[in-house]
């Protein structure tokens, strides 16, 4: 009874308010408000995610981004200079392929071990020690141990320290004696020191390549 | 024909005034009885009476906009039309499922005379229906005064059916709390 009541008051509503309904519902065409307004939304939240999806990776917010790009740096003090080295590139020769190494605890030690070697030769260079002699080979200016081929197990490397600001250092290693390419400078490795050495070359090399000898 | 020169043939009292009036808004009254009664046969009955009514009711009556004026009557013809053939029981129709949905707003009411309860809820609502914004009161009137079904209202609202059922329940809430507030219901 008092919904019908309502119902019946509902004839007292005024005619402004009834007309103002009535020519909407006289349009053939009406159709339910664009809804492309859905589809810009549901696209501007796509963007949205996207960006932080980007950006989380590029920031490395939730995960470490890849390692192509190593950021972090060590630094290296030599002769009161500071470098900062990102890669070590050790090409042992006879075989194909090098290796990079990134791990920068890695390049850390392999930086000690190079850098603090000259201190070891100075202080141990005895005329009748056991390490090589060099020779300067005039065809190509090489110099060359007077010991090489006597030991067909050593293997020779070659280690390029890579730094930051694309400076390098070059070094061969062959037995115990490191060539640093652009000084010249011998310096002989004491026995633990080379173990260290050939120890972290060889450690951080995930396969040795095919062997072109 | 212009509403007013419709209305001026009642006034006239020719008959050619009922012809003028079927020619122009028979389908539109039709829509208002059926929507209400669900039966072609009832429906056209709803609509004859209403003429019949317009003859008799125009003059004195000199309605402004003659098609508010004949719905309001065809909704008050099919309404009494469907209490007296479903008095008991419910049927299908917009009309029904307009009252179910009412239910929730309507509960205990004081006691004043019929006409006089009509006249008062009619105000009531005509203010309570000013305080809504547009959306709200046309979603309002289309579903409860045109009987229109859910879908057809939100299509000629410009909104969604989800959005004009919403719209529909929180109005059917803010009603009933008005007319708590107004004292006419406990």
């Amino acid at each position: 009874m008092k919904k019908n009541l309502l119902f019946d008051a509902m004839n007292e509503i005024d005619e402004d308010m009834l007309e103002d309904v009535n020519a909407l519902r006289g349009r053939k065409d009406a159709k339910p408000k664009l809804t492309w307004t859905r589809y810009v939304s549901a696209a501007a939240c796509l963007c949205i995610v996207l960006i932080g999806v980007f950006a989380a990776n590029r920031y490395e917010l939730f995960w470490r981004a890849d390692l192509e790009d190593p950021t972090d740096t060590e630094e290296i003090y030599e002769n009161g200079e500071e470098h900062n080295y990102v890669f070590a590139e050790i090409t042992t020769d006879g075989y194909a392929q090098k290796k990079i190494i990134k791990d920068t605890r890695v390049i850390s030690e392999i930086c000690d071990i190079l850098h603090t070697a000259d201190e070891a030769e100075s202080s141990a260079n005895k005329p009748n020690d056991s390490r090589p002699n060099w020779v300067q080979n005039d065809k190509d200016n090489s110099l060359v141990s007077d010991r090489s081929g006597t030991n067909e197990t050593e293997k020779q490397y070659t280690i390029i320290l890579t730094a930051t600001d694309d400076t390098e250092e070059v070094y061969s290693l062959i037995g115990k004696t490191i060539i640093e390419e652009n000084s010249g400078k011998n310096l002989i490795l004491c026995d633990e020191q080379y173990t260290e050495l050939e120890d972290l070359l060889t450690k951080n090399y995930e396969d040795e390549g095919e062997k072109t000898e | 024909m212009k509403d007013e020169a419709i209305v001026e043939l009642y006034w006239q009292r020719d008959e050619s005034a009922i012809t003028v009036t079927q020619e122009k808004y028979h389908v539109y009254l039709l829509k208002i009885a059926r929507n209400i009664l669900n039966s072609t046969e009832d429906s056209e009955e709803s609509v004859n009476d209403t003429y019949l009514a317009a003859w008799n009711s125009i003059p004195p009556q000199k309605p402004e906009v003659l098609s508010t004026y004949l719905g309001k009557l065809t909704r008050r013809i099919s309404i009494s039309l469907f209490r007296r053939r479903n008095a008991e029981k419910r049927r299908d129709g917009e009309f029904a499922l307009a009252l179910q949905e009412m239910e929730d707003v309507m509960t205990d009411f004081m006691d004043p005379e019929r006409e006089m309860e009509e006249k008062l809820l009619g105000e009531l609502l005509n203010k309570f229906l000013h305080t809504l914004k547009p959306s709200e009161r046309r979603v309002f009137i289309g579903r409860y005064y045109y009987m229109d079904p859910l879908k057809e209202v939100a299509a000629y609202c410009g909104m969604s059916e989800g959005k004009a059922k919403t719209l529909l329940f929180r109005t059917r809430k803010k009603l009933k709390e008005y007319l708590i507030g107004e004292g006419l219901l406990l």
